[in-house]
């Protein structure tokens, strides 16, 4: 496995396109986070001020859909499918690695990047107390962000292996995470408002970004849920379809 | 060794392999002949496990293709030129690769110089031209130093260089006591690459035979004797084929030059000329596929 996982990260490493949406998932989140950081003077609680720094993660995560599906859909949008499963004929076994080494890289910058947010907010914001960057209400919103970020890497993984296409991959995952959520949302009525909580919408800490509020965990699991359908239904087809 | 075990592979309406029961042995060029459509490649994805058959089995060194732990270091393969994400340089692909079948990164270095792609090594493989893709393939094959290699067209969009190149390695490879398999189009090149052939037509074996057999069986002497007329009778009474040609000689079919020789020497006849005809590959493999052929251009 070991193998495995350093050939998949020798792939993802060695295209443009994810250095690209690094840097806009950096940039993206980072910029937006220092902005709503810097133009909010002074905040009533710790969590509160993390919150508004984490605001940039909204439109961020789409990012990392992205870059789900174009590490696993381009394996077969290119030809390299025939070369990868030609040396590694035991299907699931590369697509776990490919999974965990893109969900982890995702997961790995959000943290960083999250932390980094919250550094914002204790510097730029004032707090009654400051902000605790080592307690539970601070730290929480930065781990929900990181496990959100690789629930939805899991998920664009899934949706470009089950589609084998990037530009399907692309938009099917932004129709569930950041299109269809809203627009129930907007849509209002019972359905559509438990219809858009049973969506992944994309989480800024504890938040659902633009759709119909849920609390964290059912949130989580929700995100959880499709992604580990999605990307256990990719699985299935992946080993059952021919190269 | 690869074994083909009654290979059969059907898609919705049509049947792109067709009970196929072949074994590839090593120590020698297996060439792979058939028209376009004809199952060759379907044939060899069935073995790399990338295309599962409906029915029937492939065993590459006894066991499936998909048991082997690091396939690469016993079987290669070049499949397709365009087995490659365009956006990587060729020593990253080869690199992921080894790194998936635990190959030492030594060992990349060693095929990149093996295949001549040393200087582009660290560009991106999306301004290849066709013929460095097919090097960069058969790098990815030699990668794991393989007993059993597959090559699927490795000759396509190579220059006549790569060509001579391909057909010394190949024949290098199988001399080294590994199976190749490798399939072409190009008959002139199979004739002087292969030393057994496996045919297809419409995914059926058409023949499995040594090189030598398959040129051999429509050969035929030329004889040119001053008295046609009376030595045609005498081979005839022989067991030879005769046949009179516009210029007076005669095609002798069924006998082999030596017994020509004496018969004309029983009957007291003067022979001008006695000369081998072995015919072309390409004729030998018209002659097996003239029926089979899928895709044929419309007669004007």
């Amino acid at each position: 496995m070991t193998g495995l996982l350093a050939g998949e990260w020798t792939k993802l490493r060695s295209v443009r396109s994810t250095w690209w949406a690094l840097a806009v998932y950096v940039l993206g989140v980072g910029g937006v986070g220092w902005l709503a950081a810097a133009t909010t003077p002074t905040a009533p609680a710790a969590d509160f001020a993390v919150g508004v720094a984490l605001t940039g993660f909204g439109f961020g995560q789409l990012v990392v859909v992205v870059l789900g599906v174009l590490a696993a859909g381009s394996e077969f949008a290119t030809g390299m499918a025939l070369a990868s499963f030609t040396a590694v004929p035991r299907r699931a076994r590369l697509l776990v690695a490919k999974t965990a080494v893109v969900a982890g890289s995702a997961a790995l910058v959000s943290l960083l990047l999250a932390a980094g947010c919250a550094l914002a907010a204790r510097t730029l914001t004032e707090v009654p107390g400051g902000v605790p960057l080592a307690e539970w209400p601070v730290l929480r919103p930065l781990l929900l962000q990181t496990l959100g970020a690789g629930l939805l890497a899991v998920l664009g993984v899934g949706l470009g292996t089950a589609l084998r296409s990037t530009a399907g991959g692309v938009g099917l995952g932004i129709a569930l995470v950041f299109v269809l959520p809203p627009g129930l949302a907007l849509a209002g009525g019972p359905v559509a408002g438990r219809l858009s909580q049973a969506l992944p919408a994309l989480r800024v800490g504890g938040d659902s970004f633009l759709a119909v509020d849920t609390s964290w965990p059912v949130g989580l699991a929700v995100t959880a849920g499709w992604a580990g359908v999605v990307w256990a239904l990719a699985a299935v087809l992946l080993v059952r379809r021919d190269i | 060794m690869i074994e083909l075990d009654g290979l059969t592979k059907r898609y919705r309406a049509r049947t792109a392999v067709d009970d196929l029961t072949v074994q590839v042995l090593p120590g020698r060029v297996t060439g792979f002949l058939g028209p376009n459509g004809s199952g060759k490649t379907t044939t060899m994805r069935c073995v790399l496990g990338l295309t599962r058959p409906t029915a029937g089995t492939a065993t590459v060194l006894g066991v499936p293709y998909a048991e082997l732990a690091q396939p690469m270091r016993r079987v290669g393969a070049l499949i397709d030129p365009r087995a490659r994400h365009p956006g990587r340089t060729a020593h990253d692909h080869l690199r992921a690769l080894a790194q998936s079948n635990a190959l030492s990164r030594d060992r990349v270095a060693e095929v990149v110089d093996l295949v001549g792609l040393g200087a582009v090594a660290h560009e991106r493989v999306r301004g290849f031209s066709l013929g460095m893709a097919q090097r960069l393939g058969i790098a990815v094959a030699l990668l794991g130093d393989p007993d059993v290699l597959l090559f699927d067209e490795p000759v396509n969009g190579l220059d006549p260089d790569g060509i001579r190149w391909v057909r010394h390695l190949l024949r290098e490879l199988a001399a080294e006591g590994r199976t190749v398999l490798v399939s072409s189009h190009l008959m002139s090149e199979m004739q002087d690459t292969a030393d057994h052939l496996v045919v297809l037509g419409r995914g059926r074996l058409l023949a499995d035979v040594p090189m030598a057999e398959l040129l051999g069986s429509g050969a035929a002497v030329r004889v040119r004797t001053p008295r046609p007329r009376l030595l045609a009778p005498a081979l005839q009474r022989a067991g030879g084929q005769v046949q009179l040609e516009p210029d007076g000689a005669l095609t002798v079919r069924g006998l082999v030059a030596d017994r020509i020789g004496d018969v004309a020497f029983a009957t007291g006849l003067p022979v001008h000329e006695l000369t081998r005809l072995t015919i072309s590959l390409e004729a030998a493999y018209y002659a097996l596929t003239g029926d089979d052929v899928e895709y044929r251009a419309g007669e004007r």
